[in-house]
């Protein structure tokens, strides 16, 4: 388990824009992760409010389902990637300037798809900032 | 870069990198707008990337553009200078983003009530015939000054005047 964690981390710094947002996955349990991105100025959408920009929150989750959908893929060493087909974000609550933490779950496996769910809290765990509900298609790498 | 379509009876942009953090982050610029849509854009740049193999950027970056893109349609549309919140935004991947091709979004805000905004919109690289990614959103219009309901109750009904 703590070497996947290794595992999963060490994959996502050799991806340029994950890297550029600093996301971390910080824990791991049944059929999902947990994700954690520390606050930038740069994340900033809104500078009045303060509140972070959309995009940020979104890019911060869709990584965080990236990472839960090819977590099978890079347990078993599989070639496999699943990468996103569609996804939808709501937007609950107005994101602080503070760190961002998400809950990634995989609610189906299958043999082409994989569906994800995805939530966004930062100072309250009971309090998401936004979901996210993606699709991802698992395809042989270099297809 | 260039957008790769003229944009018909462009409007005065008015000051076009005030675009926030973010924005400036990926690299956001506006093109213009007109009636129908509002036309922006960002440079490839390897930071974007978030697919190795096949070096396409992260479908956070599209994201990013588009929620940029389609909440300044509606800030167009509305044309108050009022603050615009997303509330949901749905987007599909129809193929990866060429690499180093920069990337372009068109969007159109539809339909506008009282209090929620429709915006859709595409997401093109060279060819605006073929999108990478369409997406459809809804947003929160006036979003900075609903007045909550418990002071709602307490307005004074002769304060409010005829229609």
């Amino acid at each position: 388990m703590e070497d996947l964690l290794g595992q999963l981390n060490e994959w996502l710094k050799t991806i340029p824009y994950t890297q550029k947002l600093g996301v971390v996955v910080h824990g791991l349990n049944e059929d999902g992760v947990s994700c954690h991105m520390p606050f930038q100025d740069k994340f900033i959408g809104n500078s009045q409010l303060p509140a972070l920009h959309g995009g940020s929150t979104a890019s911060f989750l869709e990584t965080a389902a990236i990472v839960a959908a090819n977590r099978q893929s890079i347990e078993t060493g599989s070639s496999q990637i699943a990468l996103p087909v569609s996804m939808t974000t709501s937007y609950l609550r107005s994101a602080t300037a503070h760190d961002l933490f998400a809950q990634a779950r995989v609610v189906k496996q299958g043999r082409r798809l994989v569906q994800v769910y995805c939530e966004a809290f930062q100072l309250a765990p009971n309090k998401p900032v936004a979901t996210l509900q993606a699709s991802l298609m698992l395809s042989d790498q270099g297809e | 870069m260039q957008f790769p379509q003229p944009i018909k009876e462009l409007a005065s942009l008015g000051d076009p990198m005030n675009s926030p953090p973010f924005g400036r982050e990926i690299g956001f610029t506006l093109f213009g707008f007109n009636d129908l849509e509002v036309c922006t854009g960002l440079a490839w740049d390897e930071s974007l990337v978030g697919n190795n193999q096949n070096q396409s950027v992260h479908g956070g970056v599209i994201t990013t553009l588009m929620d940029q893109t389609f909440g300044a349609a509606v800030f167009r549309k509305l044309n108050t200078g009022k603050a615009v919140a997303t509330v949901e935004l749905r987007i599909d991947y129809m193929r990866p983003a060429t690499p180093k091709l920069d990337i372009f979004c068109r969007a159109h805000c539809y339909r506008m009530t009282r209090r929620i905004a429709f915006v859709r919109g595409e997401v093109f690289q060279d060819d605006p015939e073929k999108p990478i990614a369409h997406g459809a959103g809804s947003f929160m219009i006036n979003a900075n000054d609903t007045v909550p309901m418990t002071f709602q109750n307490k307005i004074d009904p002769s304060t409010l005047g005829g229609a």
